[in-house]
């Protein structure tokens, strides 16, 4: 295995620093999907850039891949170092004849890894529900002779994240054994809005209110990988979750506890040729074990009602495959391109609903600097995927396509 | 160079990081996706049993010196007089002219010849729709220009001394002028005698006194204007005009603004009245229920709705022979009223609200109106319903309320309008708010 060139530990400190900020600043996600106002939200699984561009395989991959997914994948990592995966997006939101356009960015996830010996330890932050969204409209409300025009907007910022403390065990060259532990975390505010434009109305006071939720549960996740004759490698884990407890911290909100489901990731990977890998793989949530209460449960305000619609879950497949070329070297810089094609479930919908789902294709491209190829120097990956959703009533169902890109950078050092 | 080129890729990309930290933008679609209805405004207007525990009025607010206008009026609504008073400065001493070879001269020896007084008339009061004759005199006895009134001429401190005639002492009448409906000035031409009075400054009774003679006339005038002519002695053909200025105006009357009469409330008038509306204390968690145009049968309490605005709703009642001559503009302010004193002394607080635009005078005449004056309060009543984020807590520093007219001294005449025990009359508080559904997890 070629050694790295040296990286100052300082650098690599501001990277891990860089990478861990946002999420100790709780700086909110942003929303991918105006489906993510159903349920929990939409999962946002903690993938990183080359996952992405190889249709969002979460396991499984030749070389170096950071994905939260299996706790296995960190063996074979050599130096210590982080990552950090940003993720822009721009979406189109089409319903009941309207267009709508918007765009945000996230962070899907953030990693810091110290390897020891055979061990290398990790603490990953990462997506796993998206709760941002909003949602605005415009009406005439009357108010004995007069009326006014009034302008609402609904707004949910926050999601939960997945914070894991693991490690991955390098038992040989052809298996690794991963294991972690880690909590469900973050916050979602809800606020509602109403402001008069009219000039008439302009020394009316404007309407607002805020509902907040801390979230907090458990989960421990194994996972092993194998690689077979050296051209093929299979990899898989588990994540058992606890009991998701969304506490009020906050207005009026109810305090909430949904039972979250257990997950399954598979991954494979096939050398097809030198430079040429094929991988595939998906992953399996148990979402029909959520359950939800009896809508107005709770603090409901005067209206009686509250601002929840009926929700119902299901169990969830996301697959994809993806095709990557080992690319062209410039002295220690490789730079490899990938294709990939993603589909998933999405968990949650209303009742009479199209069943949400979500569908892209993928590529990208990346750049790894000195290091091998299990374990670089730095890498910089890069992916753009075109997509669509589909869910909502199915009276008049909500339709998005989607640019969303995605980068990883990963800096290690001696 | 491989840190060196890290180093680059690591600020640009904690720049990218950095700049992705924004809220997104709501979109404009996806109502659909959320229940309706979730969002309410409505109207309720509260009864003054409902949210009014007391009412009063109060005077004794500011002078007749501290005013911008003057009144004129004789016998109006077949009892109120009143007469203006004024003292002029005196005439310069010199003039400059150009003498016959064009050079500029001070003339010390200038010889006044005539003058004018000229009142400039307030065009948008409520003047009156007949000819006012009016007379000009010299008044003949020492006045104070603040402290004068219809039987005292000085009334300050310790020194208490008594008009000759009530009304004011006047001695030669110096000159007569009409008033005509429209006009916005009258003219009084001033003889050479009068000048040279009025310049003598160690009389202390000098000045002017303007009179109506047309009865049930009332006449408002924003200013007094005093010009004099004088020829050079340097060259006699010659005419220089100065306008002096007034040393101080006030207007006297008779009789004193009446307190309304019972049932009622008012503003307005000199020396100004206000009146003090003592909101309930259970406004803000009384138990109201929501209009049945709202298709939803709920109640609730300002405590836990949004108030969005709040007006008082001021019926007006007909004021007689004081009904105000110009515009009223009803305003709101806190009143202090924690540090235990009459409200006549308790001190203003921050301005709630001011009506506008301001209401005609033609409200107060006559048999009561349909229309009731809105004087909007909506930051008290946010405050007294727990928005003091928003409004501040100063908005909701006492649950007092002074309404008067602003500016005040603003009205001669007063704005009347009915109290708390004027049944179907009384105020009313106009309120409109917003009550939602909770945001909840499913």
């Amino acid at each position: 295995m070629r050694r790295v060139a040296a990286i100052p530990a300082c650098v690599v400190a501001s990277v891990a620093l860089a990478a861990l900020l946002p999420a100790l600043l709780a700086a909110p996600l942003q929303a991918q999907s105006l489906l993510s106002t159903s349920g929990l939200g939409v999962p946002t699984p903690p993938l990183d850039a080359r996952a992405r561009a190889l249709g969002g395989v979460p396991t499984g991959l030749f070389g170096f891949a950071l994905s939260l997914g299996n706790p296995a994948d960190a063996a074979g990592i050599l130096y210590r170092g982080g990552m950090a995966s940003l993720q822009p997006f721009s979406r189109t939101d089409e319903i009941g004849g309207e267009r709508a356009t918007t765009s945000g960015a996230r962070f899907p996830l953030l990693r810091v890894l110290y390897p020891a010996g055979r061990f290398v330890a990790s603490l990953g932050y990462g997506g796993f529900l998206d709760q941002s969204w909003a949602v605005t409209t415009s009406g005439t409300e009357r108010f004995g002779n007069d009326s006014a025009s009034v302008t609402d907007v609904v707004r949910s910022a926050g999601g939960i994240s997945q914070l894991q403390l693991g490690t991955s065990y390098y038992v040989s060259s052809h298996l690794a054994l991963g294991a972690a532990v880690g909590l469900y975390t973050g916050n979602t505010v809800r606020q509602v809005t109403r402001t008069f434009p009219d000039s008439a109305s302009a020394n009316f006071l404007g309407f607002s209110s805020r509902t907040q939720w801390g979230f907090h549960g458990p989960l421990a996740s194994v996972g092993a990988r194998a690689d077979i004759a050296g051209v093929l490698r299979l990899a898989g884990a588990a994540t058992w979750s606890g009991t998701l407890r969304a506490d009020s911290s906050a207005g009026g909100a109810s305090p909430r506890a949904y039972k979250l489901p257990l997950q399954a990731e598979l991954g494979a990977s096939a050398i097809l040729a030198p430079k040429l890998t094929l991988s595939a793989g998906g992953s399996w949530a148990g979402w029909s074990r959520t359950e939800f209460g009896a809508t107005g449960a709770g603090n409901c305000g005067p209206l009686g009602s509250c601002l929840a619609a009926p929700v119902f879950s299901r169990d969830t497949w996301a697959v994809g495959a993806g095709m990557e070329y080992g690319g062209t070297h410039a002295g220690i810089r490789t730079f490899p391109f990938r294709a990939g094609f993603h589909y998933a479930q999405l968990p949650f919908y209303g009742s009479g609903d199209v069943l949400p789902s979500e569908k892209s294709l993928s590529l990208g491209a990346g750049m790894r600097v000195g290091g091998s190829e299990d374990s670089p120097g730095a890498q910089l990956d890069a992916a753009i995927e075109r997509g669509s959703r589909t869910g909502g009533p199915s009276t008049g169902p909500l339709s998005e396509s989607f640019w969303r890109l995605t980068f990883s950078l990963a800096v290690f050092g001696r | 160079m491989i840190n060196i080129r890290l180093r680059g890729v690591l600020v640009v990309a904690a720049a990218v990081l950095a700049a992705a930290c924004g809220r997104e933008s709501p979109t404009a679609v996806g109502g659909g996706l959320l229940p309706g209805g979730a969002v309410r405004t409505f109207e309720v207007i509260l009864d003054a049993s409902q949210f009014l525990r007391a009412d009063t009025t109060v005077s004794g607010f500011v002078r007749a010196s501290t005013t911008v206008f003057e009144i004129v009026a004789q016998s109006f609504g077949g009892s109120v007089t009143a007469h203006t008073l004024a003292r002029f400065v005196q005439p310069g001493t010199s003039i400059t002219v150009l003498d016959s070879t064009g050079t500029s001269r001070t003339d010390t020896l200038p010889h006044f010849f005539a003058g004018t007084v000229v009142l400039q008339v307030d065009t948008l009061a409520v003047n009156g729709t007949s000819p006012v004759l009016l007379r000009l005199f010299r008044t003949a006895e020492p006045w104070d220009g603040y402290s004068a009134s219809w039987t005292m001429r000085v009334d300050s401190g310790s020194t208490h001394l008594a008009w000759a005639t009530a009304g004011g002492t006047v001695g030669p009448m110096v000159d007569t002028a009409t008033w005509t409906p429209g006009a916005d000035s009258v003219v009084f031409h001033v003889d050479s005698a009068t000048i040279a009075a009025w310049a003598d400054t160690t009389d202390a009774g000098r000045g002017a006194l303007v009179a109506a003679a047309t009865a049930g006339s009332r006449l408002r005038f924003l200013s007094i204007g005093y010009n004099v002519q004088a020829h050079s002695s340097i060259r006699k053909d010659t005419v220089v005009t100065q306008s002096p200025g007034v040393v101080g105006a006030t207007f006297i009357y008779t009789p004193d603004i009446p307190p309304p009469p019972p049932g009622t409330l008012q503003i307005g008038g000199v020396p100004a009245w206000r009146s003090f509306l003592t909101f309930a204390p259970d406004l803000e968690t009384r138990t109201l229920a929501c209009p049945a145009s709202l298709g939803v049968s709920c109640t609730f309490s300002l405590q836990r709705a949004t108030v969005n605005y709040a007006g008082l709703l001021l019926q007006p009642a007909p004021a007689g022979a004081w009904a105000p001559e110009d515009s009223v503009r009803p305003s709101a302010w806190i009143s202090d009223t924690s540090r235990l004193v009459p409200l006549s002394r308790a001190p203003l607080g921050i301005q709630i609200g001011v009506s506008s635009p301001a209401y005609p005078a033609t409200l107060f005449q006559g048999t009561p109106t349909a229309t009731a004056m809105t004087v909007p309060v909506t930051s008290f009543v946010a405050a007294l319903a727990g928005d003091t984020a928003r409004v501040g807590a100063a908005a909701g520093a006492t649950r007092t309320l002074g309404i008067l007219n602003v500016p005040e001294p603003g009205l001669f005449g007063v704005a009347t309008f009915y109290g708390r025990a004027a049944g179907a009359l009384a105020p009313r508080l106009r309120l409109v708010v917003t009550i939602a559904s909770e945001a909840q997890l499913p």
